[in-house]
C-alpha cells in the first residue's frame, strides 16, 4: 500500500474524424496506489472506456504521461509493450473469451502467447480456474456458460500471468445484479489475497460502494473530483458527484432546512422500514435528530424528530407519506435537542 | 454408345475433373489465404493499418475478379505453356484455375474473419500477443466454421470453373460435356456428364457444411 502503482499525468486523447477533432479526455492527473481497488465511474461517453485503455496503451494517448510501476509507458516500443501489458490484466464487460476453445484452454491462452509450455499452462489454468470456483466447467466452452461463469473465466485467464493490476471495463454491466454481487466479491478476495490492484470502470455508484477504496469521477472528459469513497459519498464537493451520490436528485444540492416532524411510533410494524421507503419515494435526504424507539414483539413504539428539506413542497410530501403509512407526524420546528 | 469404353471415359472424366478442381482449389488457397488475411490486418480497423498497401491490394483483388474466367484462360496462356510446358489438358488448366479462385478465396477469407469479434481480438492484445499471434491463435481458429463454408464454396466455384476449361481444351468431365454433347449432339453422355458434376458439388457442400458444423463451438 502506499506506492503509486499507476500515474497518470496531463493526459490528453483526442480523436480525428472527417467533421471535427473530438476530445476523449482531456488534462487527465490520477495516482493509482498499489492494492487500491480503484474506481473510476463517469457516465457514457464520459471517457472512462479510453481511460484505462490508455493505462495498457491500447489507445496511445494525444498528450501526457503513464507510468506503470515506474516506467513510462508513452515511450516504450511495440515489442516492450507487449511484455509490460502481461503485468496487466483486463476484463470486459461483453467477457470476449474466445468462443472455439474451453474454460481451460482460454486461461491457457495468455499463458501460449507467452511461451509457456503446454503441460505447465494447463497446469496453472486449473488452479486459476480453481481459484475463480469453476473447475467443474473446465472443459466447457465459452457458449454452454452462464454471464457470471464466462466472466469468471475472463477474470482466471486476466490472471494467468501474475499482472499487478487488473482492469476492468463494466465488467459487471452486463450481469444481473445477483451475479453483480458475486463477481465483486471474488474481484475484493482476490484483491485481498493477492494484493493485486483493481481498476474497476462503471457507471453505477452501487459498484463503486461496494468494493473500491477510492474513486475518480470523470465528467465531460476531465476528473471531475478524486478521493476516498467514503468521503465523496459523504461529502460530494461537485455536481458530477452528487449525480452519482444522489442519482434522481439531477445534481441538485436539497438542503437541509430548520423544518422538523416529528413522527410517534405507536405500535406499528418495525419490520417496515418507513423512513428509508419515506427517503426513496421523495428523492430528498433528511437529518435524523433525535431517536428514541424499541422493537417490542415486531412493532414499534417511541418517536423520533428529523429535519426536513428547504423546499416545501417536498416538506409536505414527506408529512403525507408518513401518515399515509399510518404514524403520527408533527410538525415541530426550531426543535432543539 | 453405352459400351465399357464410355464407362471408362467418364470414370476417367471424373478423376480428371477432382484432379482439376482439386489441386487448383489447394494452390488458390496458397495465394488466398494470405492475400485475405493481409486484406484484414491492413484494413483501416484492422490491428496493422496499412492504407496505401490495403488499397492497392483491394483494387487487384477487384480487377482480377472481375475478369470473365474463359478471357483469362486465354489472355495467360503463355504464362500456362512457361509453368506447365503445355496448354491443353488437366494439368495445363490448373494454372487459370487457380489464378482466378485466388483473389475469390482472397474476399471469402476476408469475409470470415471480419466476423470474428474485434473485442476478442483487442483481449489479446491486452494480454500481450503480438500481430502475428492475433492471426494464427485468434483469426483464423476462430474463424475456423466460417472458413470451412467458405471452402465448401470455393471447391464448388473451382469444379465449375473447370467444366469450363473443357471447352477449350482443359480435359475432364466438362472435355466430354463438350465434344460428345455439344459437338456431336449425343444428349446422353452430356446429362450424365452433368448428373456427375451436380453428384460432385453436392457430395463436396455437404462435406465441407458437416465439418463446419461439427467443429462449431458456439452452440
Amino acid at each position: 500500500m502506499g506506492q503509486a502503482l499507476i500515474e497518470i499525468r496531463h493526459l490528453s486523447k483526442s480523436f480525428q474524424t472527417k467533421e471535427a477533432e473530438i476530445t476523449a479526455l482531456n488534462d487527465i492527473d490520477l495516482t493509482i496506489e498499489g492494492g487500491d481497488i480503484f474506481g473510476i465511474i463517469g457516465m457514457s461517453g464520459a471517457g472512462k472506456s479510453t481511460l484505462v485503455r490508455c493505462m495498457n496503451m491500447l489507445e496511445r494517448p494525444t498528450q501526457g504521461t503513464v507510468l506503470f510501476d515506474g516506467k513510462d509507458l508513452s515511450g516504450l516500443g511495440e515489442q516492450e509493450l507487449r511484455k509490460v501489458r502481461r503485468s496487466m490484466g483486463m476484463i470486459f464487460q461483453q467477457f470476449n473469451l474466445l468462443l472455439q476453445r474451453t474454460a481451460l484452454e482460454n486461461v491457457c491462452f495468455p499463458l501460449e502467447i507467452a511461451g509457456m509450455r503446454q503441460s505447465d499452462a494447463k497446469k496453472r489454468a486449473r488452479e486459476l480456474l480453481d481459484l475463480v470456483g469453476l473447475s467443474d466447467r473446465a472443459e466447457s466452452y465459452p457458449t454452454q456458460l452462464s454471464g457470471g461463469q464466462k466472466q469468471r473465466v475472463a477474470i482466471a485467464r486476466a490472471l494467468a500471468t501474475d499482472p499487478k493490476a487488473l482492469l476492468c471495463d463494466e465488467a459487471t454491466s452486463a450481469l444481473d445484479p445477483t451475479t453483480t454481487q458475486s463477481i465483486l466479491s471474488l474481484l475484493r478476495d482476490i484483491n485481498r489475497r493477492l494484493g493485486l490492484t483493481i481498476v474497476i470502470i462503471t457507471h453505477e455508484m452501487s459498484v463503486v460502494e461496494k468494493i473500491c477504496n477510492r474513486v475518480a469521477i470523470i465528467d465531460e472528459s476531465r476528473i471531475a473530483e478524486t478521493g476516498l469513497v467514503a468521503d465523496i459519498f459523504t461529502k460530494p464537493r461537485t455536481a458530477a458527484a452528487r449525480k452519482f451520490v444522489y442519482p434522481g436528485a439531477e445534481g441538485q444540492a436539497v438542503s437541509i432546512s430548520k423544518r422538523c416532524m416529528r413522527i410517534v411510533f405507536n405500535g406499528t410494524s418495525s419490520c417496515e422500514p418507513v423512513l428509508a421507503e419515506m427517503i426513496l419515494a421523495c428523492k430528498a435526504p433528511v437529518n435524523i435528530l433525535f431517536a428514541d424507539t424499541k422493537n417490542l414483539d415486531g412493532k414499534a413504539f417511541g418517536q423520533m424528530v428529523i429535519q426536513l428539506p428547504e423546499e416545501k413542497d417536498l416538506a409536505q410530501k414527506m408529512f403525507r407519506f408518513i401518515r399515509a403509512k399510518g404514524l403520527d407526524a408533527e410538525e415541530a420546528d426550531d426543535y432543539v435537542g | 454408345m453405352w459400351d465399357e469404353s464410355t464407362g471408362l471415359m467418364l470414370l476417367q472424366g471424373v478423376g480428371e475433373s477432382l484432379y482439376m478442381t482439386l489441386v487448383s482449389t489447394v494452390f488458390a488457397y496458397l495465394i488466398g489465404l494470405p492475400i485475405g488475411v493481409f486484406l484484414v490486418t491492413s484494413a483501416k480497423d484492422g490491428i496493422r493499418p496499412r492504407a496505401l498497401l490495403f488499397k492497392i491490394l483491394d483494387v487487384i483483388v477487384n480487377l482480377t475478379r472481375s475478369i470473365p474466367f474463359l478471357i483469362l484462360l486465354v489472355a495467360i496462356l503463355p504464362f500456362t505453356r512457361l509453368v506447365t510446358g503445355t496448354t491443353i489438358g488437366s494439368t495445363a488448366a490448373i494454372v487459370p484455375l487457380t489464378l482466378s479462385a485466388a483473389p475469390f478465396i482472397a474476399r471469402l477469407v476476408e469475409s470470415s474473419l471480419k466476423e470474428v469479434d474485434a473485442g476478442i481480438v483487442e483481449a489479446a492484445q491486452s494480454m500481450g500477443a503480438s500481430n502475428f499471434q492475433i492471426v494464427r491463435k485468434v483469426l483464423l481458429p476462430e474463424a475456423k466454421p466460417s472458413l470451412l463454408v467458405g471452402g465448401a464454396i470455393a471447391v464448388t466455384t473451382v469444379l465449375g470453373y473447370s467444366a469450363m476449361a473443357g471447352f477449350v481444351g482443359g480435359g475432364g468431365l466438362g472435355a466430354i460435356a463438350t465434344n460428345y454433347g455439344y459437338y456431336r449432339f449425343q444428349n446422353g453422355i452430356m446429362l450424365i456428364t452433368v448428373v456427375f458434376l451436380v453428384l460432385i458439388v453436392q457430395i463436396f457442400q455437404g462435406i465441407g457444411m458437416k465439418i463446419a458444423i461439427s467443429l462449431d463451438r458456439r452452440k
